[in-house]
């Protein structure tokens, strides 16, 4: 499905957050949303999918207003892997099956069992499917979390830092997973994402955020060194492997704190080994 | 998104059959438990005598007295209790959550003493009466529950506007019931220390959880209530699993998490209110009986809150026959015997760990 944000506003009674959003996500695009702490990223993904209301602006996917569908309707469109869970004691199977809340009343039809049983062997989590969840690791439950997006049937994916509490293989492998079935459903989806290096590796467009509006929305290719210092407010150096960028930040502290205690280089800056190679 | 379709999950259905079959079991132990405690007491009734009395025939006019003035309305006020303060604390933990919920850490039964007391001490309600029978009694029944009733509704209703509040965590509403209990029992603590001992004793004994208290008509009346609430409560199950996965999971899920959570803390309340009313005060069925039915079914509402409701009336009714068997003729208060049995049960359960 195709998402199309216009002029969305959204407000907390004690300040503004999001001013002024306009943004489009294709079918089989993953778009990352990426800025600094407390500027508005999560609350952008939950005002697309009902947790928040926004104060103004349009939210169409394809052709319907989320703004005038009721919660549950939103819940048929719009798939949400929050940055925290809860993981009960609970069957990965059932906790699957939850995400066929919205299509099922109280009764397990046949085909929500089956619905559940193609997306565990879409994701290959057979062998876990009927371990309790509060015995799996992080990158386990994450992968449950995501399948019981998918479980909804969504045509957008939301999904707030995927990545941020995995371990390299479990990161790797979760994003791995996301595109194929962005790609694999043609899935519009929206990533908040901290780590820069792994949202240019998997995303296909990129956009920042500063002071509560969109700063930049630019393609693997657009991105320089000056957005990034311009977003996060601290000097980087690019390097590229392959075509994909690969950020290198430099020291932030100056002064007693950053002192030669740290790292007794004679140069004294920061590891210069480090950096000084990978600039081209 | 359309998803490709899977095959039927065999594996699941054995899983969740198994949970059926524990359900079964659970029921028919109850039912056995059931017949043994309308058997046992002062006058042993064989078991055959006890289930032709229960199908109207006539086998004996003791037989029929013993049972159906006496013992029925006390195995069944027993389980009606059991479930009505099982799965009450079960969607209690859940909406709140946290593993604390339960009617008596929420301050709802202490509230309800508080209000039993206070129509004993003011409108004098109690009295003392020298039959060996019945050594205190209270006078006027209907106007102590409907004092307790009220007094408890005004807990609940603190609660409720607690939870409906923005920014209040479900710990602090946890803590908060724990404040609201500590009122009550220092008003009930106030009224005892002002009374005289008519009235204090009656005001005690109120305090001690008791079974036999309850008529044939409130027995009518608090089995239905029970039941009635287990199916609203089970039919919900889903969203109280969604909110059990986060509240912005359950958001996210289509579950209107506010609505769903004041609706069944309300109706959770009103349960509780209702049972410690017409019993008295018995504590840790609310909070054990689910916590034990998790440790063996899981925290999946579909089989917990039955699985709650049969724990807390094999729990109940067990701790009444108890109560009414180990030093016969005397009888023991039923809500000492719920912590005795059920708590060591508990440890057992929390020493031993997942499955």
């Amino acid at each position: 499905m195709i998402l199309q944000v216009r002029g969305m506003t959204f407000e907390y009674p004690s300040r503004p957050v999001l001013n002024d959003i306009t943004l489009s996500v294709s079918p089989g695009e993953t778009v990352m949303i990426m800025g600094p702490n407390g500027v508005g990223k999560s609350t952008l993904l939950k005002c697309m999918n009902g947790i928040l209301t926004p104060g103004a602006g349009r939210m169409l996917l394809d052709e319907k207003d989320l703004l005038f569908l009721s919660q549950r309707d939103i819940a048929r469109l719009v798939g949400y892997v929050p940055q925290r869970t809860q993981p009960g004691r609970v069957s990965v199977f059932d906790a699957i099956l939850l995400g066929r809340r919205p299509h099922m009343g109280w009764h397990v039809g046949e085909n929500d069992l089956k619905a559940v049983d193609g997306i565990i062997q879409t994701l290959h989590l057979e062998d876990l499917a009927l371990r309790s969840l509060d015995e799996m690791s992080g990158g386990e439950i994450q992968k449950v979390m995501i399948a019981r997006a998918l479980a909804q049937e969504p045509g957008l994916l939301l999904l707030d830092e995927p990545t941020s509490s995995l371990d390299l293989r479990n990161q790797v492998e979760v994003m791995e997973i996301l595109d194929h079935v962005v790609r694999g459903h043609g899935l519009a989806a929206l990533v908040t994402m901290h780590d820069l290096n792994t949202a240019f590796r998997f995303g296909h467009r990129f956009l920042f955020l500063k002071d509560g509006s969109i700063a930049y929305s630019l393609s693997r290719e657009e991105i320089t060194e000056s957005v990034i210092e311009d977003i996060y407010g601290l000097k980087v150096e690019l390097a590229f492997v392959g075509n994909v960028p690969v950020v290198i930040p430099s020291v932030v502290l100056e002064g007693p704190l950053a002192g030669e205690d740290f790292h007794d280089h004679s140069s004294g800056e920061y590891p210069a080994s480090l950096v000084r190679k990978n600039a081209s | 998104m359309h998803i490709e379709r899977g095959h039927d999950p065999a594996a699941y259905r054995v899983y969740i059959g198994r949970k059926k079959t524990f359900l079964f079991l659970g029921g028919a132990m109850l039912f056995l438990l059931f017949i043994l405690s309308l058997s046992l007491g002062p006058v042993r009734l064989s078991p055959s005598h006890v289930l032709r009395t229960l199908m109207g025939q006539n086998v004996s006019r003791q037989a029929s007295l013993i049972i159906w003035k006496i013992r029925l309305p006390q195995a069944l006020a027993a389980i009606a209790a059991g479930i009505g303060l099982a799965v009450s604390g079960g969607v209690m933990q859940s909406l709140l959550r946290n593993p604390l919920g339960s009617p008596f850490t929420l301050g709802i039964s202490q509230a309800a003493a508080f209000g039993a007391a206070f129509s004993v001490s003011f409108l004098g309600t109690g009295g003392m009466q020298s039959t060996l029978a019945n050594a205190v009694t209270i006078n006027n029944f209907p106007i102590t529950i409907l004092f307790a009733f009220g007094s408890s509704m005004i807990a609940t209703m603190v609660i409720l506007a607690l939870s409906g509040r923005r920014n209040i965590s479900p710990e602090s509403i946890v803590l908060s019931g724990v404040a609201v209990g500590s009122i009550f029992t220092a008003g009930t603590l106030i009224l005892q220390f002002f009374a005289d001992d008519t009235e204090l004793a009656a005001m005690v004994f109120w305090t001690f959880g008791d079974l036999a208290r309850a008529g044939w008509s409130q027995v009518i009346f608090l089995t239905a209530i029970s039941i009635l609430s287990m199916f609203f409560f089970l039919w919900r199950s889903w969203d109280y699993n969604a909110i059990d996965a986060g509240e912005e999971s359950a958001l996210s899920l289509g579950v209107k998490v506010k609505k769903v959570r004041l609706f069944g803390m309300f109706m959770a309340s009103l349960i509780t209110a209702l049972i410690v009313s017409c019993v008295g005060v018995i504590g840790f069925v609310g909070l054990v009986a689910p916590h034990m039915v998790r440790r063996i079914l899981g925290d999946d509402h579909r089989f917990l809150i039955p699985g709650a409701a049969i724990v807390g009336s094999l729990l109940l009714l067990g701790a009444d026959l108890a109560a009414r068997t180990i030093i016969a003729p005397r009888i023991l208060p039923v809500s000492v015997l719920t912590s005795f049995l059920g708590a060591p049960l508990f440890i057992y359960l929390i020493i031993r760990g997942n499955r």
